[in-house]
């Protein structure tokens, strides 16, 4: 994370002249499907308190598409964390799996989307789909942070007496529990930006990935561009959460980064 | 603590590599023992053995007559290497091989701390501490478990000679305290005939005991008595013997 704080002159100059050349550009262009700054801000100002076509409001659309988001998340949580555990540990079961789960890993959300929509149903398709964006990150991590323990804090351990159990619970895990925090940061990161996708195919009308799909039916590009935005800055605001979690927690490392 | 005969191979790719060949000798209880060789000549290999980390190709290893088994045994390994646990604060560290053994009792970490010089540090996480506290931190934890037998793998190898010199005092005093055996590597001439009473000088690749000297020197020493330097001098022509650049 770059430290914008101690300067925040620069730190808004950035914004401010990205805001400039939207709002010169809209002009120039000059079309409805190109909306400006003022127009975008107008239209979350109707958002948040009139909602949308359908009388929903932005804080319920960002509520229902987060209470989704971290029910995919924890069930990623769930999987990855106690898998990567086991293939992080054992080389044998880690090489097995990587034909099936490196194929996999590098097909998009999106490409599911058929075959979810024919298997499952209801909120299982939130689910699944936001599980898939997140499970791969916190996986890889918590494999690598667990083969990152340092050979010599097992050594430690063993020289001591300790069973391999024990040396698990009190060396490996705590030792590779950095790497899997962040792994659930950028897991949840990816699990936000599979909303739209997984709220394609959910059904019911409220999420703020319908409302994007909704607006774009009726082409209205500001109100778009404003879920858009309500989406980023909620990313943002989960990430930063956890990354200060982060820091107080893993105070005995020198720094947290990204 | 006996050693009988200790053969060590490993099998590389290159084919087999003869670390130890044969060797052979004895620590007492309370004795502080140095081994001292080339670099490379299997001291390390040798000190894993004993702490039951690793098992010999052929000989034996018997420690109060028993297999070298760490959960039979009480040991305390301090490593060269940065051997801290990095999520635990000092005091936690020090507890550690405590916690693994199921032994009570914070009193004895505390007083261990202050023996150590380690007092007012104890909620400090290895990264604030320097390298000298580190392994003032690591031999605490070490002697916390009230160790048979102390392994040291040349401990002090990462310090800066200022810093080195003041942990010999240290370890000397507390050893004197406490009279734990000490199996002690390390390729430093002075730090092994300035702690020991015993000096083991092992032979290159694959290692045996070359000669053992005794030091039978009262302490506190002084590094720079005519005894001390007479015995350096006497321990470095023999590993000249070995590696002649020396």
């Amino acid at each position: 994370m770059i430290r914008f704080s101690r300067e925040p002159l620069y730190a808004s100059l950035l914004p401010l002249g990205v805001l400039l050349l939207w709002e010169a550009l809209s002009r120039m262009v000059h079309s409805s499907f190109f909306p400006g700054v003022g127009e975008v801000l107008g239209s979350l100002w109707t958002l948040l308190t009139k909602g949308d076509v359908e009388g929903i409001r932005l804080h319920e659309h960002a509520l229902h598409s987060l209470l989704r988001v971290l029910g995919g998340f924890s069930l990623a949580c769930l999987t990855a964390i106690p898998l990567g555990i086991l293939m992080g540990l054992r080389e044998g079961i880690y090489r097995l799996s990587k034909p099936v789960l490196e194929p996999v890993r590098f097909i998009p959300p999106l490409a599911w989307i058929p075959l979810v929509i024919l298997l499952l149903s209801g909120y299982w398709r939130y689910l699944f789909v936001i599980w898939l964006g997140a499970f791969f990150p916190i996986l890889l991590n918590t494999i690598s942070g667990i083969k990152r323990t340092s050979p010599t804090l097992v050594e430690v351990s063993r020289s001591f007496g300790a069973g391999k159990g024990t040396t698990v619970k009190k060396v490996v895990i705590p030792s590779a529990l950095p790497e899997i925090t962040s792994g659930m940061r950028v897991g949840l990161g990816v699990g936000w930006m599979c909303i739209v996708a997984a709220e394609m195919i959910g059904g019911e009308r409220v999420g703020l990935g319908r409302l994007i799909l909704k607006y774009s039916e009726l082409l209205r590009v500001d109100m778009v561009v404003a879920g858009m935005i309500t989406i980023g800055v909620v990313g943002l605001l989960m990430n930063e959460v956890l990354l200060r979690a982060e820091k107080r927690l893993f105070i005995w490392r020198r720094e947290v980064s990204l | 603590m006996k050693v009988e005969d200790l053969h060590k191979h490993f099998l590389t790719r290159e084919g087999r590599l003869e670390v130890l060949k044969g060797v052979s000798f004895e620590v007492r209880e309370g004795e502080f023992v140095s081994v001292v060789g080339p670099s490379g000549c299997g001291k390390t290999t040798l000190l894993r053995l004993v702490g039951g980390l690793d098992s010999p190709s052929s000989g034996r290893i018997t420690i109060d007559g028993k297999s070298p088994d760490p959960s039979l045994h009480r040991l305390g390994f301090v490593f060269q290497e940065d051997s801290l646990f990095p999520w635990r604060t000092v005091w936690e560290n020090v507890r550690f091989g405590r916690e693994v053994r199921g032994m009570e009792g914070e009193r004895e970490v505390g007083e261990l701390l202050e023996r150590m010089g380690l007092r007012g540090f104890e909620r400090c996480y290895p990264h604030q501490l320097s390298g000298g506290m580190k392994q003032r931190v690591a031999i605490a934890r070490a002697l916390a478990v009230d160790p048979d037998l102390l392994l040291m793998d040349e401990p002090f190898a990462n310090l800066d000679a200022q810093t080195r010199w003041i942990l010999h005092q240290d370890l000397t005093r507390i050893w004197e305290e406490v009279r734990k055996t000490i199996l002690f590597v390390t390729h430093n001439v002075e730090e092994a005939v300035y702690l020991s009473d015993r000096v083991l000088v092992f032979t290159v690749r694959p290692a045996r005991v070359k000669r053992v000297l005794r030091v039978g020197l009262p302490r506190p020493r002084d590094k720079l008595s005519a005894g001390l330097v007479k015995l350096r001098k006497e321990v470095v022509e023999l590993l000249r013997e070995e590696v002649p650049y020396l």
